[in-house]
């Protein structure tokens, strides 16, 4: 069984020690663990980040990703509240290097702003998916300072109004439990719009839900690492009862054609991966 | 692995189409999971004024698969609860009573919640504690319920030290109180999530109280078992213990 994660951040506990070739091994060894063939790493996504710190953070991204070409690649994070020249610098410095195959965006910004724009354009400039969080919050149990940083945040509804607006971008809107029923519903007839599976504990239901009114073919595995864990989020997959060929669809198929990962030469796994025993 | 789950559910829901919904259902994906027993409550005796209505279809039905042992719901609120238990006690085998102190609108500091643990510790019966049923954030606008503060069931542990208390449903932020019970308060796994999850749980409540829970069919068994599993760095007689030996040995 092939599985491909599309969803993943550095180890928060080891970000300040550990180099970006130390955190592939972190990767890369808890993914041999797991059976998981390659990741695609989304960086750090703290809100409100100068260009510095964004830069900062892409370049740990790319070392990360050099250090394991055949099993990881990576997102190039932007902050559109930064000026359209920094933003567009920093979107054309990344996407023009190979260790990165896509754009990720965390709350900076609601993506109906008007500052969306330069993103868009870069995404569709260099043929890239955009990477958006969202989710639908009817409970706030934060504390005011969370609540600051949740200012700019997306729901599934703004994705949709985003995909209609840049109808040759690819987006995939992260959260799949997060967005819910109502955010299927949301981008149901968006053919520009992928779903991550990403999002809270494993409940049971919506991902058959999300088969039944997308398709399986956009449809991929994210799990969230390491505030998540592959027990959970593999098992929300693997625990559905899935038509084997929806169930491919979404462990590697898509991934693969979204990101264009078919050539990576992913080594076979020798032993069955611990995670099954 | 021996594998015993102590927080399982049968019933409809009115907020979640579950991936597997009748008795039937729920013992197969228990069998495909190689979960050996699992004690399953009535999910509509949340809801419902009267547990005891939907806990007897439970139970009625629940005797045709020896894989499943019944858990009784119980509102201490209502004046019948302790005749209810008596009764059900003496006719079906019960194999822990639930609370839901969240849905059902009272505190675990409440009098009559300290007569159920005198009631349970008498005929040596575990009492389980229904942290939450599902994600705060997700719930509908119009059933919005919030967490039982864990401070109180920590409390209650310590209260009554030796009656087998469990909690279920805990966010692993939630682990640093309840580690702060006594020594028979253990804590399911259902809702604690994270990177090599049995280990990051056992960092913080000690892993002799860290106790097998699905959550099924809320949660995916699937995800439960993988925590067990061996991609856990957690010692094989650490997991065995999770998975089952924490409850065998004090049951």
């Amino acid at each position: 069984m092939k599985i491909i994660d599309i969803h993943i951040h550095p180890r928060h506990a080891d970000l300040a020690t550990a180099s970006g070739r130390e955190m592939a091994d972190i990767m890369t060894g808890r993914m041999d663990r797991a059976g998981i063939a390659i990741c695609g790493i989304l960086g750090t996504v703290q809100p409100y980040q100068d260009a510095a710190s964004v830069r900062a953070g892409n370049d740990y991204t790319r070392e990360t990703v050099a250090a394991a070409p055949d099993r990881l690649y990576g997102l190039c994070f932007a902050n559109p509240l930064l000026s359209p020249a920094e933003v567009r610098d920093e979107l054309d410095r990344c996407l023009e290097q190979p260790e990165f195959r896509g754009i990720k965006l965390e709350r900076d910004v609601n993506s109906r702003d008007a500052r969306m724009e330069v993103v868009m354009e870069a995404a569709i400039r260099h043929n890239v998916p955009v990477l958006h969080h969202s989710w639908y919050v009817n409970t706030w149990t934060l504390d005011e300072a969370a609540l600051h940083s949740q200012a700019g945040r997306s729901e599934p509804h703004d994705i949709a109004a985003l995909a209609r607006r840049f109808p040759e971008a690819k987006i995939v809107m992260a959260h799949l439990e997060g967005c819910g029923v109502r955010g299927i519903l949301d981008v149901a007839d968006l053919e520009n719009v992928w779903i991550d599976t990403s999002g809270a504990q494993p409940f049971t239901g919506t991902l058959e839900y999300a088969v039944a009114t997308v398709g399986s073919s956009r449809i991929l595995y994210g799990s969230d690492l390491f505030g998540r864990g592959t027990e959970s989020q593999l098992g929300r997959i693997l625990g559905t009862p899935l038509a084997p060929e929806d169930r491919d669809n979404i462990l590697y198929r898509n991934a693969e054609a979204l990101y264009g990962l078919k050539a990576f030469d992913v080594p076979s796994a020798s032993t069955q991966p611990l995670l099954f025993q | 692995m021996k594998i015993l789950d102590v927080n399982a559910a049968a019933g409809f829901w009115p907020i979640q189409r579950f991936s597997f919904q009748t008795l039937e259902e729920l013992d197969q994906v228990f069998e495909a999971s190689q979960v050996e027993t699992a004690w399953v409550s009535a999910i509509e005796s949340i809801l419902y004024p009267d547990p005891e209505t939907h806990d007897h279809r439970l139970f009625e039905k629940i005797g045709a698969f020896p894989r499943l042992r019944p858990v009784k719901t119980v509102n201490p609120l209502l004046a019948n609860w302790e005749r209810s238990c008596q009764a059900d006690l003496a006719r079906h085998p019960i194999a822990a009573l639930k609370l839901f102190p969240n849905y059902h609108g009272y505190s675990l500091a409440h009098p009559e919640v300290e007569a159920l643990c005198r009631f349970a510790m008498e005929r040596r019966l575990p009492v389980v504690v229904s942290v939450r049923v599902n994600d705060e954030r997700n719930q509908p606008v119009a059933m919005q319920v919030a967490g039982v503060p864990v401070e109180e069931i920590a409390a209650l542990s310590l209260k009554f030290p030796e009656l087998l208390l469990m909690a279920t449903s805990a966010y692993k932020t939630e682990l640093k109180t309840l580690a702060t019970g006594s020594e028979n308060l253990l804590c399911d796994i259902s809702f604690v999530d994270g990177d090599d999850t049995l280990a990051l749980a056992a960092a913080t409540m000690p892993v002799d109280r860290l106790v097998f829970g699905s959550h099924a069919p809320f949660l995916h068994v699937a995800s439960a078992v993988l925590k067990v599993g061996g991609y856990s760095s957690l010692l094989l007689s650490e997991r065995e213990k999770v998975a089952a030996g924490n409850v065998l040995q004090r049951a």
